[in-house]
């Protein structure tokens, strides 16, 4: 299993969460085995970060392209929800406050209700 | 970075000079200087065609006191997905600079048409045939008439993400006019959005004069540095100014940027009670006060204009 997690520094498990999906300033992918342990993390940059429009949706197509299933971020806009639900991802929000190592820990254990809805409007992501 | 040659600027489809208002700030008095502009050389005598470039708020006839009629649809392409035909390359979505396309695996593609431009690179790029034009309604023409001008009017639906479709789909049916039903025209009149983007460029094509109408503030001299870099140095059109609200502030600081961009200083159109008067009541001031001190310089504006258009159109 491959989860994308919007990070706010390029390091790695200790990287902060970033608020933001589809314009988060790195994409930390982590690779779960089947014992649930970490196998492999792997660090992007994220090119849709100054998107005109659609940085969710490119965001989106990025981390399926890579194979993930799980995406984590502080909020979801709107279309960001949309194109990740129209693939079947699985779609947490978290508290940005925490690393990424404590959000997959959390995740695997199960503390997280994957989204229903977007949080917040279309170009939350664009002033922050 | 290449750069275009400025002769793609210049080509227009009919012979008529065109004069274009422009000016880069909002607000400077682009339009109230076009109609009056426009008025004038019908009260010369001329026969005029003003088209409306400001797609996004377009004033023209209400300042014209004219009714627009004949209302005609302005369409613009938004993809539709053959889905038989498509392989699933995932180029559509590569490709679209608005990420409107989603495309993973062998998942057929989602359209988010909401943000979805028309610029229709996605169609260009299928290999397989799978994208044909759906349409989409992106806007309105419409003409008019009053005080001897001819009308033609873009207008764009609210939230539509590109102007630019419809300032070309207004010149177009301006255009056709000329050139399909034989009708005459002395001079075309052109009123463009403020900025200096791709609906200010599409308005300005072809213009034998260009009118930079701005105000004596660092805001309207800011954006007039940045209206004649265009107008003057990339599409080599000829261009002049125009300082509007001439006495509210020391104009100097209009007069120092003319002096940075080489470019004349046409008129000073001071300001007037009379104008707001005129502007109000939707008559244009040369025929509601052309005594007015602004009305004045109105009309030896266009006069001027028309001999500097008799000059750029006549072969030497």
């Amino acid at each position: 299993m491959k989860i994308g997690i919007a990070s706010s520094l390029p390091e790695g498990l200790d990287s902060p969460v970033d608020e933001r999906f589809g314009r988060c300033f790195m994409w930390t992918v982590v690779e779960v085995g089947n014992n649930k342990k970490v196998t492999n993390v792997e660090l992007y940059e994220n090119e849709a970060r100054n998107a005109r429009s659609g940085a969710g949706i490119q965001s989106t197509q990025f981390l399926a392209k890579l194979g993930c299933t799980v995406a984590i971020a502080g909020q979801f806009g709107p279309r960001a929800f949309t194109a990740l639900n129209s693939l079947g991802f699985e779609i947490i929000q978290c508290d940005p406050q925490l690393s990424v190592r404590e959000v997959v820990e959390n995740y695997l254990s199960s503390e997280y209700k994957p989204l229903e809805e977007p949080t917040v409007s279309k170009k939350a992501g664009i002033s922050k | 970075m290449t750069t275009l040659p400025s002769e793609i600027f210049h080509l227009k489809p009919i012979d008529t000079p065109i004069v274009a208002c422009t000016g880069g700030k909002g607000g400077t008095g682009k339009t109230v200087v076009a109609i009056n502009l426009a008025t004038q050389l019908a009260n010369m005598g001329k026969k005029v065609l003003i088209i409306d470039c400001d797609v996004d708020s377009p004033n023209v006839a209400i300042l014209l006191g004219a009714e627009l009629k004949d209302k005609q649809t302005v369409k613009r392409f938004l993809p539709e997905f053959i889905l038989e035909n498509c392989t699933f390359c995932g180029k559509c979505a590569e490709y679209c600079r608005a990420h409107a396309i989603l495309q993973v695996g062998d998942k057929p593609p989602i359209l988010f048409p909401e943000i979805c431009t028309g610029c229709e690179v996605c169609q260009l790029v299928c290999p397989s045939d799978a994208i044909i034009d759906k349409e989409k309604i992106a806007g309105y023409t419409y003409e008019g008439r009053n005080n001897g001008v001819d009308i033609v009017s873009g207008e764009l639906k609210l939230r539509e993400p590109e102007s630019a479709v419809a300032v070309v789909a207004a010149r177009e049916r301006a255009f056709k006019k000329i050139t399909e039903n034989g009708k005459d025209y002395d001079i075309v009149v052109v009123d463009t959005a403020p900025g200096a983007h791709c609906d200010v460029i599409r308005a300005l094509l072809g213009a034998d004069l260009v009118l930079a109408v701005t105000e004596p503030t660092p805001f309207g001299a800011h954006d007039l540095d940045l209206i004649i870099e265009l107008t003057k140095n990339v599409m080599k059109l000829d261009s002049k100014v125009v300082l509007n609200r001439s006495d509210i502030a020391d104009s100097q600081i209009i007069e120092l940027m003319c002096e940075k961009k080489s470019v004349e200083m046409l008129a000073r159109i001071p300001y007037d009670d009379e104008l707001i008067q005129s502007y109000v009541k939707g008559i244009p001031l040369v025929n509601y006060n052309p005594e007015s001190a602004s009305g004045k310089i109105l009309i030896q504006l266009t006069e001027k204009t028309q001999e500097l258009l008799l000059k750029s159109t006549t072969p030497p």
